[in-house]
């Protein structure tokens, strides 16, 4: 039972993760439809990943509110809202669920008028809290902190048509400014990251790494 | 005074920004737009695509309605470039938020130039994979998207009947609010597939493109709502990034006001408790914000 | 959880709810919107944000209720979507409702079965069965991601980081001599902070700045600048060697031009958070009260 709960998983990622380095060398039309095939499975199982996540969210506002904990009944109008939109999309403009997929309708329009501008004003609010950070923490304490605080300022002046009226070249300073030591900071830590993630997915195959797998037990 | 300022109510900073951008809009002023080479750089990466037969774009939403503003008015202003040029456009999704987004931009780009669904664009849908629909498109495109989003066979249409993989597209732009650009589009499809990308990016995201710039795995960047706004003048356009120029222009005005007369405060602050101090040394305690403090 | 402050949460309840209502009403009385389908609809849009909005007096009920419901809609939306899109389409119509059934069947039912292994994640007994679907996910992404990531992401950037050198002019060589000069600053002010050399920390930055400007104006030294950056940048973030002497001077140097990135990356989130704003404020001054 250990081999197939833990040993055989393992052995699975290693022969997968060995044979996607290797077709990817392969030009033969074999290796190449292979690569294709398990590209396309792949995209199938990521997709069942997505009804895993919707059910995590259900059964944890779920949980919420069998225990009655500490604001249970917000926890409802995820349901109401997950219910109303689930019918919208069941219903499908009259034509059921295993018609292809309407257009217009209420699924639509609940988007629109729900979703979007939910969405979009939860990250307006973020324009408001940098302000307000800006004002409150951005001290010049250090000598760092002044190279920031100067490239910050050239870069928001230099990227609005504010700072062509205070200074002609203000937008070649800021695109100098990106092009030349941002860019080189920015291939630093590129590369990097990358080398990490070369090494990460190394430790992947080779088993080093097994928190994907979950769970401590066996 | 100084310390009623340094420890001022987060709501009233809040209010400064509200005003200021509101009345921004409210009145207008004309302001200089420059496009900047990187914006030119797509622009004319998508103009040489007109008069090529069966010249076709793919574009791929990859945001969603927390980039709207910065990156709707891209995509509608390539799609008007393309249709006027009669460059034939595809549409497809990374991310699942985006798909009502392109939906709504080829509604209102296709009306606009009168072009045809089927013949002159169409709209694939969301697929999930990220990567792997990558590797699936560039080596067979019909087995990765079969059908359009509302069911149409993708061998049937005129738009994408000679499509077979993803090098056949002439110019792919992507719209991205994430790490699709470099996690997904740069690494796998522009060397494997000899495919030219053009990027559209949310501001923030935007530094990090400028090494794929330079080594010209990326062939242009738009940046945010100013660059959607120099590149609504390339295509002669007055539109909603055009007008977001003066509130932006007047909200970093305002930020920057606030940073400097923070840190004014701040020295301030600094000199007068080292004055006060015997030793003649600040006290560190006096420089932090009380933790009652709001914001 | 944060606690509501109980008046200051009823007060940005009742301030952002009375808004809501009397703009509106003002709209609907002036003819501007009309209680069809689309002004229904810019009435719950509006309803939405400034309920979202509300969140800048005080957490409050108003808001968390908008927020629950957005997330059971976008939930619900998520799922509709890989239905239509994926599950109906790629698999449930070609195995069950297509007239002809494609010959290759077998290879969506594969992935069909782990697809529903990985689902039963949940079921206590035979969970570790969702393991063997991870492991397939996870060993085919981790495998295709590195040659891709070594050809694209390393290979890629390395080559246009050296391959100017060979076109090196004068003012290239100028610009590493200087770079030389600050490494050799940054060494003593290094040396300076353990007490043996007198000298002030700035002087580094500003010759760094000063520099920058020469080869702004002057349009010279970029690939030489961008050579010693990408150099100093990688030196800083290898910490297996000790930062002292020669390896903490050039890491020093790393440091500015790390300030200089993160500097432009603030200066962007600002610009970009403030866009979002403008979205926001576009729709509600021009969509919901026609002031624009």
């Amino acid at each position: 039972m250990i081999f197939l709960k833990r040993t055989l998983p393992l052995i699975i990622a290693f022969v997968i993760g060995i044979i996607a380095i290797a077709i990817y060398y392969i030009p033969h039309q074999t290796a190449q439809n292979l690569q294709e095939t398990l590209a396309r499975w792949n995209r199938i199982i990521a997709s069942f990943a997505f009804l895993l996540g919707v059910y995590s969210l259900m059964h944890l506002h779920a949980q919420r509110i069998k225990r009655q904990q500490a604001g249970w009944g917000y926890s409802l109008f995820v349901y109401l809202g997950f219910a109303m939109m689930l019918i919208a999309a069941i219903y499908n403009r009259g034509n059921g669920p295993l018609a292809g997929q309407a257009d217009g309708g209420a699924y639509d329009w609940l988007y629109y008028n729900v979703f979007v501008p939910a969405d979009a004003s939860m990250f307006a609010m973020l324009a408001f809290f940098i302000a307000s950070a800006a004002y409150r923490t951005f001290r010049a304490r250090t000598i760092e902190a002044v190279i920031l605080l100067v490239a910050a300022v050239v870069v928001m002046l230099g990227r609005v048509p504010i700072g062509e009226l205070l200074w002609s070249r203000m937008p070649d300073l800021q695109e100098w400014l990106m092009s030349v030591p941002n860019m080189a900071a920015k291939r630093g830590i590129l590369l990097g990251v990358y080398l990490g993630a070369v090494a990460t997915a190394l430790r992947i195959i080779f088993g080093i790494e097994r928190s994907y797998l979950g769970g401590t037990e066996e | 005074m100084i310390d009623r300022l340094l420890n001022i109510d987060r709501r009233i900073v809040f209010l400064f920004i509200f005003v200021g951008v509101a009345s921004a809009m409210l009145f207008r002023l004309p302001l200089p737009i420059t496009p900047r080479p990187d914006v030119v750089s797509v622009y004319e990466g998508i103009d040489a695509v007109k008069g090529r037969p069966g010249g076709t774009v793919l574009l791929s939403f990859d945001y969603g309605p927390g980039s709207e503003p910065e990156l709707q008015p891209t995509a509608i202003n390539i799609m008007r470039q393309c249709f006027q040029n009669n460059v034939r456009v595809v549409g497809m999704a990374l991310w699942p938020d985006a798909v009502g987004l392109a939906r709504a931009a080829f509604d209102s780009a296709s009306r606009a130039c009168g072009k045809e669904y089927k013949k002159d664009w169409t709209f694939l849908g969301y697929k999930p994979g990220m990567e792997t629909l990558i590797i699936n498109m560039g080596q067979d495109f019909k087995s990765a998207f079969g059908q359009d989003y509302l069911g149409t066979n993708t061998n049937e249409m005129e738009v994408t009947r000679d499509i077979t993989k993803l090098g056949d597209f002439d110019y792919v732009v992507t719209l991205a609010a994430g790490r699709t650009i470099d996690g997904v589009w740069i690494t796998y499809a522009v060397d494997r597939y000899s495919v030219k990308l053009g990027g559209a990016v949310t501001a923030v995201m935007s530094p990090d493109m400028f090494p794929y710039l330079q080594s010209r795995q990326l062939k242009g960047l738009v940046s945010g709502l100013a660059g959607a706004a120099e590149y609504e003048k390339l295509v002669n356009v007055s539109g909603s990034a055009t007008r977001g120029m003066q509130p932006q222009s007047v909200a970093h005005a305002i930020i920057i006001f606030f940073i400097l007369i923070g840190n004014v405060m701040y020295f301030l602050q600094r000199r007068r408790d080292r004055l006060a101090s015997p030793s003649g040394v600040a006290s560190p305690s006096r420089f932090a914000n009380p933790s009652g403090s709001r914001g | 959880m944060t606690k509501m402050n109980h008046a200051s949460s009823r007060t940005a309840t009742l301030l952002f709810a009375a808004l809501f209502v009397l703009l509106s009403v003002w709209q609907l009385a002036a003819g501007n919107l009309k209680l069809d389908v689309d002004g229904l609809g810019v009435l719950t849009a509006a309803g939405v944000t400034l309920a979202i909005f509300s969140f800048l007096y005080d957490d409050n009920p108003l808001f968390k209720i908008t927020e629950h419901l957005y997330v059971g809609v976008s939930a619900a939306y998520t799922l509709a979507l890989i239905w239509y899109q994926v599950l109906r389409g790629d698999l449930i119509v070609p195995m069950f409702l297509a007239e002809v059934r494609p010959p290759e069947i077998w290879t969506l039912v594969v992935p069909s079965v782990l697809g529903i292994m990985l689902m039963i994640h949940f079921v206590p007994q035979v969970s570790w069965l969702s393991r063997i679907s991870f492991a397939f996910v996870v060993g085919f992404g981790a495998g295709i991601s590195i040659p891709a990531n070594i050809a694209a992401q390393l290979l890629e950037q390395v080559h246009p980081t050296l391959a100017p050198a060979l076109g090196w002019g004068r003012p290239d060589v100028f610009v590493l001599v200087v770079a030389f000069a600050l490494i050799l600053t940054a060494f003593f002010v290094l040396r300076r902070e353990s007490g043996q050399v007198s000298l002030t920390g700035w002087v580094g930055p500003t010759v760094l700045s000063l520099v920058f400007l020469l080869c702004f104006f002057l349009d010279v030294g970029t690939a030489s600048l961008v050579l010693v950056g990408v150099i100093a940048v990688l030196t800083y973030f290898f910490f297996s060697l000790e930062h002292t002497g020669a390896v903490g001077a050039i890491s020093r140097v790393g440091i500015w031009f790390l300030m200089v990135a993160f500097g432009a990356s603030f200066g962007f989130t600002i610009m970009a958070r403030i866009s979002l704003l403008i979205g926001r404020m576009q729709f509600l001054l021009g969509d919901w009260l026609h002031l624009l």
